[in-house]
């Protein structure tokens, strides 16, 4: 076989041949991210204010139709213990630049709902249910985790083919012609058919169970208290479980998979509050 | 010739560290950094919002990162690659929503731009038809939490 090349490997010529071969790695590497990329961090694009304000604003629109069906429940004392509560549990979150809502509404559904832009509404069924702070905070947490994670946003599909989901909704907001009303008026009646009949997508239900656990746990609730009440919930029969079976996977498997969760992060022994005796002060004055 | 082949190794292990060098920035409030990576590790410090974080070494859901000049650990949770936003609202410092208070009082609105939602017209429509209960959306936002209470009130749980 002739000899093509023939090089004579010279201590300059090593440095040099390292020294070029180390810029063209780091070169390769710099582009890519070496973190595991999943929903618990915020890596999606840079979200642009409008962005925020259209989801907002668009959450705000989704909020007044829930009211119209159901009532505010008009109980001051109750909605600020739970506000502060709610908010507690938001500033450990990733999207402090939301302004969230927390308020309950009369149903005797036992249900929970997270309108995007930072509404949260919890049914007085499901209130009634709850055995302590952190079992309230665990449903809180459940709800936060659907909209820093933007689970409705992202299930509208409203976006133009190279579009973010955020961006799409920020053009259905600020259109101001016929079909754009059109188009915003069917979004948001979709997103109604999410909370009210067809749910998320079973894999984001157990995404914000498994967030949930860990806000609480990074907030320094007892994790437990979300399978806790998910078990009392199970138990019951009914009318009242009937949305929620419809919106929700089943418990069961929800509670398997918070279980290896729970163990997988070593947050199914830890020794934080529960807050009872605040909470039963707060619900008897009720 | 050994001196030079250490030396080259180095040189290229050091440009590997370099191009995977991460920054990340707190987005909570605030975030306790621990000792080990777990919730019931020591509280070793605490990084507020907006703080930079360099990355070191990750475990499951927790950051190794130099802290102050010391290695601690953060819960992934409460840490992104960009710097946080700031606040963002749709209601002017009077409580009416941008899109009016834009055209008729220019002057309290904040910097950022009016974002429209439905037309006037859809609204009364959507109001008559019993579609959006607009005085409940009122009472509802009107209930807002101080940051500083909320926190306060979490500190005082047992």
């Amino acid at each position: 076989m002739p000899k093509l090349f023939r090089v004579t490997l010279t201590p300059r010529r090593l440095v040099a041949g390292v020294f070029v071969l180390s810029l063209s790695v780091a070169g390769a590497f710099a582009g890519q991210d070496f973190r595991r990329r999943g929903p618990d961090t915020n890596t999606d694009t840079a979200f642009k204010d409008a962005d925020v304000q259209a989801e907002v604003r668009f959450g705000r629109e989704v909020a007044g139709r829930l009211l119209a069906r159901y009532k505010l429940h008009e109980n001051a004392p109750l909605n600020r213990y739970m506000g502060l509560v709610g908010k507690g549990l938001a500033l450990n979150s990733a999207r402090t630049e939301l302004e969230y809502r927390f308020a309950l509404v009369e149903s005797d559904v036992v249900n929970a709902y997270a309108a995007p832009g930072g509404y949260v509404f919890v049914t007085t069924a499901a209130f009634n249910q709850m055995r302590d702070e952190a079992e309230m905070a665990a449903v809180l947490a459940h709800e936060i985790a659907h909209i820093t994670q933007r689970h409705i946003v992202k299930a509208l599909s409203i976006r133009a083919r190279e579009e973010s989901p955020e961006a799409g909704l920020t053009r259905l907001i600020g259109g101001a012609s016929d079909p754009a009303r059109v188009a915003l008026n069917q979004a948001l009646e979709k997103a109604m058919e999410i909370l009210f009949d067809k749910g998320l997508q079973k894999e984001d239900e157990f995404d914000a169970d498994r967030l949930a656990v860990l806000l609480l746990a990074a907030s320094g609730y007892d994790p437990m208290a979300l399978p806790r009440y998910l078990e009392r919930i199970k138990a019951l029969h009914g009318k009242e479980l009937k949305v929620l079976s419809t919106t929700h996977p089943p418990f069961d498997e929800r509670l398997v998979k918070l279980s290896q969760t729970l163990t997988a992060e070593g947050i199914a022994q830890v020794n934080y509050p529960n807050a009872k005796e605040r909470f039963q002060k707060h619900v008897k004055k009720k | 010739m050994k001196k030079l082949i250490v030396l080259v190794s180095l040189m290229f292990v050091s440009s590997l560290a370099s191009a995977a060098t991460e920054t990340l920035y707190v987005q909570s409030l605030k975030a306790e950094l621990k000792a080990e990576p777990n919730f019931s590790a020591k509280t070793t410090g605490t990084a507020m919002k907006g703080e930079a974080l360099t990355v070191i070494d990750k475990s499951n859901t927790w950051y190794k990162v130099n802290h102050q000049g010391k290695p601690k650990w953060v819960f992934r949770y409460l840490v992104a690659a960009k710097p946080p936003m700031g606040k963002v609202s749709v209601l002017a410092d009077d409580g009416r929503e941008l899109d009016k208070g834009a055209r008729r009082r220019a002057s309290v609105v904040t910097t950022t731009a009016a974002v429209r939602g439905l037309s006037a017209e859809d609204r009364a429509r959507n109001s008559r038809q019993g579609m959006i209960n607009f005085d409940a959306l009122e009472k509802l936002d009107n209930m807002v939490i101080n940051d500083n209470e909320a926190v306060a009130f979490l500190s005082q749980r047992k």
